[in-house]
């Protein structure tokens, strides 16, 4: 035998080796390290943190997500393909991201193991279904035109879907951590409360989000929609209610990604146009009264009306972030006690509303007198506030 | 052992020093099939730089080749990345009249790093050595002096997406 033959034989064999080799980066035992955008004293920074529940790193699956790239929806289902994502180990054996697009989705892994780990924390961990879906790069329309710059929760697929960042100069969406516990707040709320007020409300969408025109382009199935002799004038009780609920469960989505955060302009992080409407660092010393609220949603002004549930909803953040920062609390403790009195007085609100007569509202603040009930420790100037915040929004002043 | 291996590289050397030898350059593009961030398969274009010497039925060459990309938005997060490759190519060619083909065997390690700007701070990243093995058929044109060839290969790493990833390679050089 030549040589050149038993060389290329060689090689033949070697090569053949290879193909059955399986590479073990792609399928750590135990946490990995990853760096990834993360808020640190206010600024976003690279950090390395660990994943504790990834299985697999090429498909990002584990415990806690399950990715779906460009869903569309099947059976009332979200189908879609797993990403394939790229990585690489650095010397220090830290995973880093080697496009960033597997950047966005390490780091929307790791939120939402986070998330996990602070509804465990919180006694809320059952709540939800694990690992969650989370469709990304997801397409749909609105009015004709291609959504993008955005992220929301859809109740009735029970998954998180985030459309394409198209911005040059802000921090995308899929790695704003804010944005990431607003849109886990609303799964919170949608078992909480949404599926408990499914029958009185006839399926309507809870959150501030379209929902129909994703549905109509991808297609393929659409979810019920009120029955056809359902009258929802906007002087009814039903459609304050429903704003009203809107508004809370944006208002508390904020206050929640305040809670994960403790970052005052996570929304205008991402979306700068907000900055001013969003900011959580404005003092806030009353709620909106049902009056001041319903005027706001019959306002012929549509901007007026159309943005009244997050207008609400903010003002409510805000007030509840100031309180919590006259409590003199830690973070931890702050996330303990306003994180589980959240959680235990959303059904207090299911029942006030359905036990609601004909032409009977549920005032705003309440909720904030539930809310004070299911408080487990208060001190002195946390109670003073709440207390002030509730006369105030008792005279009913229309801001 | 080692007398064994020395023994056959005094064979080999000793079996070059007889034989003619050529000289070999090229510079060349190669498309490698590889699956993007928006998960398509696209062609991800290399710059191949080789030197190496035939020998008899045999030729050798060591290939560099680089690529680089960047993804993300322009200024709030941008991943730079670049890899850099090494091949030790081993080629047997066949002398038809009109066309003269080769099929070749390689085994390289790749290099990759990644610049990660993330609101106008950047960090940069040194990944480890990947492996690489391949396999090339290729044909190179029966010209004096002048290299012009065009290849296929299927290239294996368990880094690579997919894998094994296939390219086409066109190259141009000298032969002397």
């Amino acid at each position: 035998m030549r040589v050149s033959q038993l060389l290329g034989l060689l090689l033949c064999g070697l090569l053949l080796a290879s193909c059955n080799l399986k590479n073990k980066d792609d399928h750590p035992e135990g946490s990995v390290q990853v760096r990834i955008p993360l808020l640190v004293n206010g600024e976003y920074q690279m950090q390395v943190v660990n994943l504790q529940s990834v299985d697999d790193m090429q498909e990002l699956k584990g415990a806690v997500a399950n990715f779906l790239i460009a869903p569309r929806i099947d059976g009332g289902k979200l189908i879609g393909l797993a990403p394939k994502i790229h990585s690489m180990r650095n010397s220090s054996g830290i995973y880093v991201a080697t496009d960033a697009f597997s950047l966005e989705l390490l780091t929307i892994y790791y939120h939402t193991e986070q998330m996990a780990i602070m509804d465990e924390r919180l006694g809320a961990k059952d709540l939800n279904t694990w690992p969650r879906s989370i469709g990304v790069n997801v397409n749909f329309s609105d009015q004709g035109e291609l959504v993008q710059d955005n992220a929301m929760f859809s109740g009735d697929l029970d998954a998180m879907l985030i459309v394409p960042y198209r911005r040059a100069d802000n921090l995308p969406i899929a790695v704003n951590g804010g944005i990431l516990a607003h849109e886990h707040f609303h799964s919170l709320f949608h078992k909480l409360v949404t599926l408990k007020l499914t029958e009185k409300f006839s399926k309507m969408n809870l959150s501030a989000h379209s929902k129909k025109n994703f549905l109509d382009l991808m297609g393929l199935e659409s979810l019920p929609l009120p029955p056809p002799d359902y009258e929802l004038n906007s002087a009814s009780e039903d459609y304050y209610h429903l704003y009203l609920l809107r508004g809370l469960n944006e208002g508390l989505a904020d206050f929640w990604s305040w809670l994960y955060t403790q970052d005052d302009q996570f929304v205008s992080r991402s979306l700068p146009e907000h900055f001013e409407a969003r900011r959580l660092d404005k003092s806030s010393l009353s709620v909106p009264a049902a009056t001041c609220f319903r005027m706001r949603l019959n306002s012929k002004d549509q901007r007026v009306s159309s943005g009244a549930a997050y207008h609400f909803g903010t003002q409510f953040a805000r007030s509840l972030r100031e309180m919590a920062l006259k409590s003199g609390k830690t973070p931890t403790e702050i996330e303990s006690v306003y994180g589980k009195a959240i959680l235990r007085s959303l059904p207090q609100l299911v029942d006030g509303i359905l036990a609601l007569k004909k032409e009977e509202i549920f005032e705003p603040r309440l909720f904030l007198e539930i809310l004070k009930k299911e408080m487990a420790s208060q001190s002195e100037e946390e109670l003073k506030f709440l207390d002030r915040v509730i006369q105030a929004s008792a005279r009913g002043t229309c801001l | 052992m080692i007398s064994r291996i020395l023994g056959l590289c005094f064979v080999f050397l000793g079996s070059i020093a007889q034989a003619e030898i050529k000289w070999i350059g090229t510079l060349g593009v190669e498309s490698r099939m590889v699956r993007d961030q928006d998960q398509n398969l696209v062609g991800r274009s290399y710059n191949s730089y080789a030197l190496g010497f035939s020998w008899d039925d045999l030729m050798f060459q060591i290939e560099y080749a680089r690529f680089s990309e960047i993804t993300g938005n322009s200024t709030a997060l941008k991943v730079d990345r670049k890899i850099e490759d090494f091949f030790l190519w081993s080629s047997l060619v066949s002398d038809w009249s009109w066309v003269l083909p080769y099929a070749s065997i390689g085994l390289g390690v790749e290099n990759e790093n990644v610049d990660t700007t993330l609101l106008g701070q950047s960090t940069r990243d040194h990944g480890r050595p990947n492996y690489l093995m391949g396999g090339a058929l290729g044909f190179r044109a029966p010209i004096q002096i002048l290299w012009l060839s065009v290849e296929a290969r299927v290239l294996f790493s368990d880094h690579s997406d997919p894998n094994p990833t296939v390219s086409a390679l066109a190259r141009i050089g000298f032969i002397f």
